[in-house]
């Protein structure tokens, strides 16, 4: 494929925040090739992100060229992540510029996207009329539904498929939350929570090193938002046994109900977490009696609200995703373990002065990290600089720390569970990672790790 | 030496790890010294780098921190 010229037009470079942004428009048609949008991180590190008029304005591929003038590094977003309904192969993206993806994005998964294209041809109808397509409709969002439940364990009545994780959070907390009720959350709950949090009364909960967390019995009206696997650092939520009152389960980094309190009233999971399309969580209601629906609706029950809210095919395309994923997850799971292991041993051993999130050890019993997350922060490293020179070298990896994040801010999970938040680097292992690709990030990490290091 | 007489590490304005790398850099020549920081990730980190470190600190306003260097 060849690249034309660099090119600006001028009613783009207006939707863009800052500085000037070159897009190189590429020859092809843009139904060709499946469309992936890069978008630059300039010089001054403010990350570019294309507004939606921008997005509709673009009507070709646009790839930005590696070491192109004028920015640092690029920042790749997949066709998922700007909901433009393009979406990636998964080898694909990382093979383009052979880069080795440990970031927690991931592109949809290939059972899913092969899926894809049918569930949008089958799906399409509205599942309570009788017409055949509407039959055909209701039928396939049956058996996803069912999918969904064998796999998050929990009864198909009560999962509800919905398209805004922020109305999740919002319906889970605040369907059950009283007048008088005070919502429990730890200080490494999700910002959603945080955000909730500072709308009713709330008493924020102490994190340990370990990501335990020290739970107050509480009174029967009062709610607590527990966590079951914490986004950052995979360490898996301790039980809240001595609780008394209702729990909403914040699940949206797990793949399943298994290690939630018996007791919970609502849950959220996000179809993210097993590689599903974008734009569609699953909403969990086990406690129905003392839930009330917080937003205006029409419909009293639950069902009737969230119907023609969520897309049936993203649906079945996430059914199909989790089924795939979570078959993968329990073949990989030891490979994985012992790749974490063995990062966690050479970052201690080789490198040095290096916090790392949570215990292993226990993974399997419930406590403690997954094997599939690593945090780790490394003393007297800039994460900005880390990321990039990462980069250069081949390795995408996220970061919890302020100075490469969009908003400045450290990451408030580290500093509650009293980690440092400089230096970090989050890794997202997976199945496709080869042992090669692990030791070769070692190995380069510690190299670089030495130069950046001024201490 | 007193308090009112540290040396003083001036980090306003800067992000982190540069109050953290400065800090520990003047440990080298000093037991005690001024940190004069205002990036939120500060207090937070000098919590976690004393844990790791055997350093110790003092916060004497929300941008002033007294570090000192581990004794033993």
């Amino acid at each position: 494929m060849n690249v034309n010229t660099p090119t600006t037009p001028a009613a783009t470079q207006d939707q863009y925040q800052s500085g000037p942004v070159t897009l190189l428009t590429l020859d092809a048609p843009f139904w060709k090739p499946k469309p992936d949008i890069f978008v630059l991180e300039h010089e001054d590190r403010k990350k570019v992100l294309p507004s939606t008029a921008t997005r509709a304005r673009i009507r070709r591929l646009i790839r930005i060229g590696e070491g192109y003038p004028g920015c640092s590094r690029l920042v790749a977003l997949r066709g998922t992540v700007l909901g433009v309904g393009s979406i990636t192969d998964q080898e694909s993206l990382p093979s383009a510029h052979g880069i080795v993806n440990f970031q927690s994005d991931s592109p949809l998964h290939p059972a899913a996207f092969e899926f894809l294209s049918d569930a949008f041809r089958q799906g399409w109808a509205d599942p309570k009329k009788g017409s055949f397509p509407s039959k055909t409709t209701a039928i396939l969002l049956n058996q996803a539904k069912e999918q969904l439940s064998v796999h998050l364990s929990v009864r198909v009545d009560q999962l509800f498929p919905m398209a805004d994780l922020q109305a999740g959070f919002y319906l889970g907390t605040m369907g059950i939350l009283k007048s008088d009720s005070v919502l429990h959350f730890s200080g490494a709950a999700r910002s959603e929570i945080f955000a909730i949090g500072r709308t009713v009364p709330s008493h924020i909960l102490s994190v340990c090193a370990n990501g335990a967390v020290d739970y107050l019995a509480g009174r029967p009206q009062d709610l607590l938002a527990w966590q079951s696997v914490n986004s950052e650092t995979g360490v898996q939520g301790n039980q809240p046994e001595n609780f008394q009152g209702k729990i909403f389960v914040d699940a949206t980094s797990a793949l399943s109900s298994k290690n939630f309190p018996d007791n919970w009233s609502t849950a959220l999971w996000d179809s993210r977490t097993w590689q599903g399309p974008a734009g569609l969580v699953v909403f969990g209601l086990q406690d129905d009696s003392t839930w009330i629906n917080p937003l205006p609706h029409a419909s009293a029950d639950l069902e009737g609200y969230v119907q023609n809210t969520f897309s049936i095919p993203l649906t079945i395309a996430s059914a199909i995703a989790l089924e795939a994923y979570s078959r993968e997850a329990e073949d990989g799971r030891d490979a994985l373990l012992e790749m974490n292991l063995r990062i966690r041993h050479f970052l201690a051993t080789q490198i040095g002065d290096v916090d790392i999130a949570g215990d292993i050890a226990h993974s399997e019993s419930g406590l403690g990290a997954l094997p599939h997350l690593l945090t780790f922060s490394l003393l007297y490293v800039d994460a900005a600089l880390l990321q990039e020179r990462l980069e250069s070298a081949g390795f995408s990896v996220d970061s919890g720390s302020a100075c490469s994040a969009t908003n400045m801010e450290h990451s408030h999970v580290l500093a509650a569970m009293g980690l440092l938040t400089h230096g970090n680097v989050r890794l997202t292992l997976r199945n496709s990672h080869s042992w090669e690709e692990i030791e070769r990030f070692l190995q380069i990490l510690k190299a670089i790790v030495e130069e950046l290091r001024t201490v | 030496m007193s308090r009112d007489r540290l040396v003083e590490i001036d980090c306003i304005g800067m992000r982190c790890p540069i109050p953290i790398i400065r800090a520990a850099k003047a440990l080298k020549v000093y037991d005690e010294i001024l940190l004069l920081s205002d990036d939120p990730a500060t207090l937070p980190d000098l919590h976690a780098w004393s844990r790791m470190t055997g350093n110790s600190f003092s916060v004497l306003g929300p941008t002033k921190f007294v570090v000192t260097r581990f004794a033993g």
